[in-house]
């Protein structure tokens, strides 16, 4: 007789996962909303307090508003680029995806560290001055989240068939552009999505390269969560709260309305 | 300027046509054409080049050499856009996005057809395959079955000059496949619609085509009506790939005195399974051949069974038996009608 299959390691795993995901933002998340937490084990006097401070912040408001411009930018960028050079590869030269794989290996194998010093040297320290810091920031970044959004793609192009989507409407004869308009993009508008928020997230939460190339005079607000960190933990704190929320809010926002 | 539309022109005709893939040469020199209202289906194993030379014919693959020519006009060169072909996939490729009506619309309206005038061609194809209720549901909604009809029907949609259907039954349960393809032979008889079918199963060809493309090795090997390819078929290796006939090297002693005049062909005999009976007692005919075999073999079927006999000289012969009315080991007594026999030239 067959046994029933139980559950229970799988639970266990994922209790362990929600807990490890769940703890370090919810312990943040108490920390930005405590007066203080440093004399028992648990925080003390609710307020609202250092998320009001940090929203009045003019360096935070100037810091969020370079944030979400170089951001959105380098998501707009990596998800047009990425999007394009999977889906022609995949449709009309395979073996270019072969080396597409490949390239989205690279930036899991050069620490982000190494970029940015490199980025440092060759653009700011011998061609200095012609390339705005930002600008390459952005640039820098697209290579780097590439994978991010290739992954996802051409996993659901796989999944789509699109090669035989695209054929059927040749044989019906609607032009290529047609059919990926009309029926290959909208198939793709979840993975696509996912794409641009991971983008997102991973921009907003880039650290190493905002650090180095745009610490000194275009300060994001990652660099500055961590200089916040030394002077207030608490606004450090709300900071971070702040920008998970915004995320969050955005992630929702964004799933809502490319509800197919 | 030549009528493309007049009854004589063929919908399609191919003269030597060869398709390469990668260099290694997949159709070599194909020659046929098919008139107005016909079902040609191209049967063959796995890997002979029959879907290959399908997508050439829709313009999905390059055609290497040779010509193609859909209702009078030379397409050879032209994209599928261009070919006026309706297309079934093997796997329909429906698009999962769009309704069953917007699926139907799709090429109508890539065409320039007002959208009313598509609509109301869907509309008359969703009545012809009973999927009128379906019409605003999802690919992903409907059964195989009905997701095969989709398929049909929005291939036909644009009243193309020929359909071309890559084993279209192949994905459907059993129990489903034989009314679909009768359905859709009715549909086909109907509309008089010119048809290119891929299949791999015998029956299915036989069942639904006018005529029969055998393909092996990439080449066509028979080229002929049902009837004619379960009488006479082209070669050898076309009788051993139907499975449907007893192949002689050379002629039984018995058989020779019955045909005394018959010259030697090179690649033996075939006779049609169903021309060795029981003799069940009958009168000799002249031209009946006697001969006495023991059942070395059974293989049950649904509608008969197929035995194996062997005599003493070792002859093996198989035969189409009622369902469990023989034994192994009982010895048959059978004829053979000599007429039967179709020399092979190879």
């Amino acid at each position: 007789m067959l046994k029933p299959v139980r559950p229970g390691p799988g639970i266990v795993a994922l209790a362990l996962l929600g807990l490890v995901t769940v703890l370090p933002p919810l312990a943040v998340a108490l920390y930005g909303l405590s007066e203080r937490w440093d004399r028992s084990l648990w925080p003390e006097g609710a307020t609202l307090a250092w998320l009001q401070q940090v929203l009045r912040d003019e360096r935070v408001l100037s810091a969020a508003a370079r944030t979400t411009a170089l951001t959105l930018a380098q998501a707009v960028l990596t998800c047009t680029l990425g999007a394009l050079a999977t889906v022609s590869a995949y449709l009309y030269a395979p073996r270019l995806s072969a080396l597409l794989n490949l390239l989205a290996q690279v930036p899991f194998a050069i620490p982000a560290v190494v970029v940015a010093t490199t980025a440092l040297e060759w653009f700011v320290g011998h061609w200095g001055g012609w390339l705005d810091a930002r600008v390459l920031y952005v640039l820098l970044l697209v290579p780097l989240h590439f994978p991010l959004v290739h992954r996802g793609l051409a996993a659901a192009l796989q999944r789509l068939d699109a090669q035989v989507l695209l054929e059927a409407g040749r044989t019906l004869g609607a032009s290529e552009w047609r059919t990926i308009r009309g029926v290959l993009l909208p198939l793709l508008r979840p993975a696509l999505v996912a794409a641009f928020l991971l983008a997102l997230s991973a921009g907003a939460l880039e650290f190493a390269i905002a650090n180095l190339l745009l610490g000194g005079t275009h300060e994001l607000l990652q660099p500055l969560m961590n200089s916040l960190r030394a002077s207030s933990g608490h606004h450090a704190a709300a900071l971070i709260m702040l920008s998970l929320s915004l995320i969050g809010l955005l992630t929702a926002v964004v799933q809502r309305l490319t509800r197919p | 300027m030549p009528d493309s539309s007049a009854p004589s022109t063929p919908v399609l005709s191919l003269s030597d046509v060869s398709l390469h893939l990668g260099g290694r040469p997949i159709v070599q020199q194909v020659s046929f054409s098919l008139e107005r209202g016909r079902c040609l289906a191209l049967l063959g194993p796995s890997g002979c080049g029959k879907t290959t030379l399908l997508r050439g014919l829709a313009g999905l693959a390059p055609v290497s050499a040779g010509q193609v020519r859909i209702a009078g006009r030379d397409v050879t060169s032209l994209p599928p856009q261009d070919r006026d072909v309706g297309m079934v996939f093997q796997h329909y490729a429906l698009f999962p996005n769009l309704t069953v009506l917007d699926n139907l619309c799709f090429g109508p309206l890539a065409r320039g057809w007002r959208a009313d005038r598509a609509r109301d061609r869907a509309h008359t194809l969703l009545s012809m395959v009973g999927l009128t209720d379906h019409a605003h549901q999802r690919p992903g909604q409907l059964s195989g079955g009905q997701r095969q009809r989709v398929a049909m029907a929005r291939a036909l949609a644009s009243e193309p000059q020929l359909l071309l259907m890559d084993e279209p039954f192949s994905a459907i349960d059993e129990s489903f496949r034989l009314p679909l393809r009768r359905a859709f032979r009715r549909m086909q008889l109907e509309l008089q619609q010119g048809c290119v079918i891929v299949t791999h199963d015998r029956s299915e060809a036989l069942e639904l085509a006018d005529d029969i493309a055998v393909m092996l090795d990439g080449r066509l090997a028979h080229l002929g009506t049902p009837a004619q390819l379960l009488s006479q078929p082209a070669s050898r290796a076309v009788a051993q790939f139907l499975g449907a006939f007893n192949l002689l090297d050379d002629l039984p002693a018995g058989l020779r005195q019955a045909m005394p005049d018959a010259p030697r062909p090179p690649a033996g005999w075939a006779a049609p399974l169903q021309a060795l009976q029981r003799d069940e007692g009958r009168a000799l005919h002249a031209q009946w051949w006697r001969w006495q075999g023991t059942v070395t073999d059974r293989h049950p079927g649904l509608h008969h069974d197929l035995l194996s006999l062997r005599d003493n000289s070792g002859l093996s012969l198989q035969m189409i038996d009622q369902p469990g009315r023989s034994r192994i080991g009982e010895p048959l007594d059978c004829v053979l009608d000599s007429a039967a026999l179709h020399p092979l030239p190879h």
